[in-house]
């Protein structure tokens, strides 16, 4: 399906990326990694499962009930963060900030999650920042 | 008891103490001294960058090969890193462009069976999607950590990844003539001028990777060659795979890992993946 922007109810925007990391598989094969996007929606079910973190919700496109995926980082390398599979709960209002898909279907390779307390949780294995710092370091 | 009696107990006491000391040394199963097999070196709880990200031992062209890579797709990320046209580019961007070479890389080596899989592979039917834990390429290159310890004379390697278990015969066993093949296969190894190899046969069809979508057939079989090094101390493994199915010549990926010695294996479960997704 694909994102049309100017009806979203919600927020979808592109950027640039400022930094991003890539997931147990290589995220490239499914997502825009040059791009980020914003998407707020209602929790359905969420799976802290290898290979990956797997979040599903709902969006609502003007009316229209719309089926999301968003796909994060390794079940045990955020279990070592602290995760414990908790963080969401069904009927949770949330917004993924990641990489959209490459064909424009509804799945989103994220990076940042926020929950309805306001916590932004980064849920990806490797930190984007000192990623950058190390290649800056290189020069 | 007299004296005599005595002297006669101390002295038969003595005779099998020694006899038994003599046993317990000439035994070559109890006497195995833990490092005289060479195997010392590699023993305990290696983890990949995922894991230790703050070493600054890690480039961010070791980013590439965080579930294995070949040395070109290595080289590849560095030398894009290199190129001042790539300054402002993101390194994820650039991270993106070396996997899709790692995928055009290995093209030219698939046979016409090999590409034919290679473009019915997808992200979309990937095994692990459905709970099937990785075959033998994709579990020896994992990105989580690993344990290796002593069963016996042998090794028994332990993945995070899908929390499987992996015996290495190490007393110059052959593989079988017949085997059904398995997930990991059968595996035999040995040290070899401080290097441990390890071949494996008998495996069943998976993938050779993530970034290539590339597969393999069951006539695959892969050397593993372990090296350890100190500053920092790691663990370096090159792997050649064989499969006249699949491929016209050998596919080399390699893969580093830190000594960790303080982390511990998390128990490993798989996701469920509700509805078309």
């Amino acid at each position: 399906m694909q994102i049309e922007m100017s009806k979203f109810g919600l927020i979808l925007s592109c950027l640039f990326l400022t930094g991003a990391v890539e997931a147990h598989h290589s995220a490239a094969l499914l997502y825009d990694l040059s791009k980020e996007a914003e998407v707020r929606g209602v929790a359905t079910s969420y799976e802290l499962g290898n290979p990956h973190l797997r979040i599903y919700f709902d969006v609502d496109n003007n009316g229209r009930t719309e089926k999301w995926m968003a796909e994060g980082g390794s079940r045990t390398v955020l279990i070592r963060k602290g995760w414990d599979g908790t963080e969401i709960k069904p009927g949770d209002v949330i917004t993924i900030r990641g990489n959209p898909s490459r064909d424009g279907s509804n799945i989103i390779h994220v990076l940042y999650l926020t929950l309805p307390d306001g916590r932004k949780l980064f849920t990806e294995d490797l930190d984007p920042n000192q990623l950058e710092r190390r290649r800056r370091q290189r020069d | 008891m007299s004296r005599k009696t005595t002297m006669l107990s101390c002295v038969t006491g003595f005779a099998l103490t020694i006899v038994f000391a003599v046993f317990i040394v000439t035994d070559p199963i109890v006497s195995a001294q833990p490092d005289d097999d060479g195997l010392g070196p590699f023993l305990g709880t290696w983890s990949g960058i995922f894991t230790t990200q703050d070493n600054e031992f890690w480039g961010v062209e070791d980013m590439v090969c965080f579930a294995g890579c070949s040395p070109e797709a290595h080289s590849h990320m560095r030398s894009l890193l290199d190129d001042p046209a790539n300054d402002d580019r993101p390194v994820n961007a650039l991270l993106g462009e070396s996997w899709g070479f790692e995928a055009e890389h290995i093209v030219p080596i698939l046979t016409g069976e090999g590409r034919l899989i290679q473009q019915e592979n997808g992200p979309d039917n990937d095994p692990k999607l459905h709970c099937q834990p990785y075959g033998y390429v994709r579990e020896v290159t994992n990105p989580l950590p690993i344990n290796i310890r002593r069963d016996g004379m042998h090794l028994i390697f332990e993945y995070e990844e899908w929390s499987l278990l992996r015996t290495v015969y190490m007393d110059g066993r052959a593989h079988p003539q017949h085997q059904t093949p398995s997930l990991l296969g059968h595996s035999v190894g040995r040290i070899e001028d401080g290097t441990l190899i390890i071949e494996t046969a008998r495996v069943t069809p998976d993938r050779y990777s993530d970034f290539t979508e590339g597969g393999h057939s069951d006539e695959l079989t892969g050397i593993e060659r372990y090296t350890v090094l100190d500053n920092p101390r790691r663990l370096e493994l090159k792997l050649t795979l064989t499969d006249p199915v699949t491929l016209t010549r050998p596919y080399t990926l390699e893969k580093v890992w830190l000594a960790t010695p303080e982390v511990k294996l998390v128990k490993d479960r798989c996701g469920a993946i509700p509805g078309k997704f």
